[in-house]
């Protein structure tokens, strides 16, 4: 996946030559000529309903698509609809600070040619994606719109372990897909993601959602069908991915305690569109190899995890390493104290921050093979219960948390 | 070039912790016994950690040092035994790069005798611009109504120049002449002083000695309204050519003599609030409430961009200029066993002594500066409980290096223990190898970790800088109870300044059906009711409570 890097000086040049637009468009994930083709002639398609009159911009890459500008669509003559090369850097999910630097550069963009709604389309450049996203801050009043993927049971365990949870947790919205790479964006959320400058010595300035919801703004999911297929390397390692995505939440609720450690409870965010009819799976669950790996965890980490966990947290983890795999099951209490003491952990910097995350992964690999166990025979909608009880235990042991972020201390229970 | 400040917000001040520091006794980076600023420059990480945002210097230009460095000789640079111009700015930009702010003295009431202006000035013909930099007189009797400031060193507020063959004025030491506020020229040359610094970025000034920059007969020469001309000319040049930049007024005073110098939020952004803080002592000691109810009663409202600085313990004395005689007489008994802990009209001792090392008497004082309104600034070292050393001459007993590790000179310098600008704290109780930073970052339960997560909790919480105060008024004069309000942010701290525990009722009747939230543990307290709160205090107790909201209509609470 590649999202925006930089917006070069030449082309926010171009974007002040352009005068102004409705709606402006990044398509970071189109990196050849053919992409970039499909994608316009798709768009194009929904612009006159979506924008009826309306100016339309779209950001691509300078690199493999020098001389789209010139024939990739619309004519000379058709001054709805214009596109823009940008610098782009291919970056993986996930990763902060390129995803940071890409919506500032789409984002200035848009203040430049004072732009209705701009819409990052890193992983889905479709017509209706657009138009889903896209109307509602046109039209319903809402700051971030973000697609809601349905999911198969084991697909974006990370995002339904911790991000889902997690996020409901500190920042108090069920909002499912928090760390969406598509998303469609008020001016007014634009300024202040574009005003809150990142502080001095930092390189970003925290994730878009949160920067919504800390500001009180409106958002809300749009039922998208079935994500579409990570562009993720298959050789990602889950290390790298995991630390990544920890790395990334954590930073942003160290910035953003203030908020947070203010929200009591959840609540749910509208939601538009239609959910993907439900689909029984029965897939049997392979989790020999994940408990394999905590095992080994359990042997070789257990110093470092010393570090972060509390001493009743430790000895529950130890206590599942002696189950057998049909009785393998990480209570959600031990899960959500797990997290939490990473967490701190990695607040009080109590060992090299990678290295604290990266040793989490074995644990982490517990709850997926705990949790695919557990529901490998359920129907869709008792996994959604299921990963909404999770959601509760985070809620719940939000208190354990604040306590200990407030009042760091290692004699714990 | 100019460079920016770097604070975005620009009420920054308001919210800021502020770290007072002497360079000359933080860290001495080059082992010549004397710290400098690529000292400091190294210690950045630790004041980050502590959570101080914003790093308050003594003066560190050019000086003989007979005032600690007060008696400046050249204003646009750093005295050498600190380092030079390019040690600064490095410092400087590290400091901005972790988000700290950095704030320094600029001494316009007064210059050394050996600064180039009063060379000059004593040579140059009466009425001559250069000799009218300064105040001279041909007789010692002009302003006999301005009291004698260092009475033990002063006998007068004039001194006879063989050179010049007259007298020049001076409130402080007579080595330290001074400015001459009637001469136009004068607030030029302090301007373009002002402006070489905010240019390179530093973010805060604060104002030495401001109530004496004029002189008027028959007046006391001390808060005149041609003072507060003087005051709105530096602060409208600093509106005029810099953003997000704070004044820091001194000026030790009553609270209504102080409040001119924020004028209509035109003049100081902040000024120290030195009553408050014997008072405080005071309040402690006596096991009453009374002494800080009554002072903050008597401190006027000010602008809204304005705030008061708030301080335990700095480099000087704990003054007690500003309590009546009977006060003074009992803060002297109380706290200054030893006739030689006394100076001036002040006790020259740091916050762990006076305290008698009780570090429950440490812990309340310090929730009271950090949650009073106004911006807390610490006094180097008191975050570990350093102690002093009244053997010393003047303030220096306070002054003496940093305790970073039990190693030798205090981890402070590698220099030859003889060659350190001032001997370390030896003694068993408060010596560094007692008391550092060393052995109290390891330890979860020290001092400095204790003051760090109270900084944390205040950083978390915009109604301790931002939020009005209402005192409560329990029955229990040993209960110090208040309430901190700021954007539907309501905040209850309750203090027991007594040695023993106390019990005490609140009246909260206003806030029925909320929910006290013991904001260090997070732990929920009963609901408020229709009868008064019921509290119990545990000796030097204390409790800062979030007063939450009842659940709105529609807030899902997990599980339910």
């Amino acid at each position: 996946m590649a999202v925006l890097d930089t917006i070069t000086q030449e082309t926010e040049g171009h974007a002040d030559r352009t005068g102004e637009a409705d709606l402006v468009v990044a398509l970071p994930s189109c990196q050849s000529r053919e992409q970039l083709d499909d994608a316009v002639a798709g768009l194009r398609t929904v612009l006159p309903e979506l924008l009826p009159n309306g100016k339309t911009v779209i950001l691509h890459p300078d690199t493999a698509v020098a001389a789209a500008s010139e024939d990739a669509g619309p004519s000379a003559a058709d001054t709805s609809l214009q596109l823009l090369a940008v610098t782009m850097a291919p970056v993986e999910r996930y990763h902060q600070q390129s995803l940071d630097q890409g919506l500032r550069a789409l984002l200035q963009a848009g203040r430049t040619l004072n732009a209705k709604v701009c819409v990052m389309m890193s992983s889905e450049p479709s017509a209706e994606s657009l138009r889903g996203l896209a109307d509602q801050v046109l039209y319903n009043g809402f700051d971030l719109s973000v697609p809601l993927y349905a999911r198969h049971k084991f697909d974006s365990l990370i995002n339904r372990g911790i991000v889902y949870p997690l996020t409901r947790a500190l920042y108090g919205a069920r909002l499912h897909n928090p760390m969406a790479a598509d998303m469609a964006i008020s001016p007014q959320l634009a300024g202040k993601y574009l005003q809150s400058q990142p502080a001095a010595g930092q390189t970003d300035c925290g994730w878009i959602t949160t920067n919504a919801l800390c500001s009180g703004l409106q958002v809300c999911q749009v039922h998208r069908g079935f994500a579409p297929l990570p562009g993720v390397s298959e050789a990602v390692d889950l290390s790298d991915s995991l630390a990544q995505v920890l790395s990334t939440l954590l930073l942003d609720a160290e910035r953003n305690a203030v908020c947070w450690q203010r929200v009591r409870g959840s609540q749910g965010v509208r939601t538009f569109g239609r959910p993907e009819p439900e689909e029984n799976e029965s897939a049997p669950a392979q989790v020999g190899e994940m408990i394999e790996t905590f095992h080994r965890g359990c042997k070789d980490l257990l110093d470092i995890w010393a570090t972060a966990l509390s001493p009743a947290t430790l000895l529950n983890l130890k206590k599942l390493a002696k189950l057998p795999e049909d009785q393998f099951r990480l209570p959600d209490g031990v899960w959500v104290h797990a997290l939490y003491d990473f967490m701190l952990g990695h607040r009080q910097r109590v060992i090299n921050r990678e290295h604290l995350l990266r040793a989490m992964t074995p644990i982490y690999l517990a709850w997926v093979a705990s949790y695919a166990l557990e529901v490998q025979t359920f129907s869709p909608a008792a996994v959604v219960n299921r990963i909404e009880t999770l959601g509760a235990a985070f809620e719940d042991l939000k208190p354990y948390l604040l306590s200990r972020w407030r009042w760091p201390d290692r004699f714990n229970p | 070039m100019k460079t920016a400040g770097s604070a975005r917000d620009p009420l920054w001040y308001k919210d800021a912790v502020i770290y007072e520091v002497p360079v000359k006794a933080f860290f001495d980076a080059n082992n010549d016994g004397i710290g400098d600023f690529p000292g400091l420059f190294q210690k950045l990480d630790y004041l980050q950690d502590l959570g101080v945002t914003c790093l308050w210097l003594l003066p560190f230009f050019p000086s003989p040092l007979r005032d600690d460095g007060y008696d400046i000789s050249d204003y646009m640079n750093v005295h050498p035994s600190y380092g030079t111009m390019e040690d600064f700015r490095k410092f400087l930009n590290a400091a901005h790069l972790r988000g700290i702010q950095v704030m320094i003295e600029l001494v316009v009431n007064h210059t050394s005798d050996q600064h180039p202006w009063f060379q000059s000035a004593r040579e140059a013909a009466p009425g001559s611009k250069e000799r009218n930099f300064y105040v001279w007189s041909d007789t010692d009797r002009k302003y006999e109504g301005a009291r004698i400031i260092f009475t033990d060193t002063e006998k007068s507020n004039w001194t006879w120049d063989p050179v010049a063959k007259a007298y020049y004025w001076h409130r402080f030491f007579s080595h330290q002449p001074d400015l001459n506020y009637d001469n136009p020229d004068v607030l030029e040359e302090v301007l373009k002083v002002m402006r070489y610094w905010l240019d390179m970025g530093v973010d805060g000034l604060r104002l030495d000695a401001i109530p004496y920059l004029v002189e008027r007969e028959g007046t006391n020469c001390e808060n005149l309204p041609d003072t507060h001309v003087v005051l709105k000319k530096i602060r409208a040049a600093m509106d005029e050519g810099y953003e997000g930049r704070m004044i820091l007024a001194e000026a030790n005073q009553w609270p209504s003599d102080v409040r001119p110098y924020f004028g209509d939020g035109d003049e100081c952004h902040l000024a120290f609030h030195f009553p408050l803080m014997p008072r405080i002592f005071m309040a402690l000691r006596l096991e009453d409430r009374h002494p800080i109810v009554d002072i903050l009663a008597q401190t006027p409202e000010i602008p809204e961009n304005c705030q008061w600085g708030l301080f335990l313990r700095n480099h000087d004395e704990l003054t007690l200029e500003m309590v009546n005689e009977e006060e003074r007489d009992y803060m002297y008994l109380a706290y200054s066993s030893d006739p030689r802990m006394r100076i001036n009209v002040g006790i020259r001792r740091r916050l762990a002594p006076l305290m008698e090392n009780n570090s429950r008497r440490i812990e309340l004082l310090n929730s009271l500066l950090l949650s009073f309104p106004g911006t807390p600034i610490v006094y180097y070292g008191d975050e570990i409980g350093m102690g002093d050393n009244i053997h010393l001459g003047d303030r220096n007993g306070v002054r003496t290096p940093m305790q970073w590790s039990g190693d030798r000179n205090a981890g402070f310098s590698r220099a030859a223990p003889e060659t350190l600008y001032s001997p370390v704290i030896g003694d068993p109780v408060y010596g560094y190898g007692a008391v550092n930073v060393e052995s109290q970052t390891g330890e979860a339960s020290s001092p400095l970790n204790w003051m760090r997560n109270m900084i944390a909790l205040r950083k978390l919480f915009r109604v301790f800088g931002r939020g009005e105060m209402k005192f409560l008024d329990p029955a229990n004069r040993k209960i110090l109870a208040y309430l901190r309000r700021a954007g539907g942010e309501t905040v209850l701290c309750v203090a027991n300044l007594s040695r023993f525990a106390q019990p005490v009722e609140l009246d909260l009747q206003q806030y029925q059906g909320m929910r006290p939230v013991e904001m260090l543990g997070y732990v929920e307290f009963p609901v408020i009711g229709a009868q008064p709160y019921p509290l119990s205090l545990g000796p030097y107790g204390f409790f800062w409570f979030e007063l939450q909201e009842p659940r709105k209509q529609g807030e899902i609470q997990a599980g339910e």
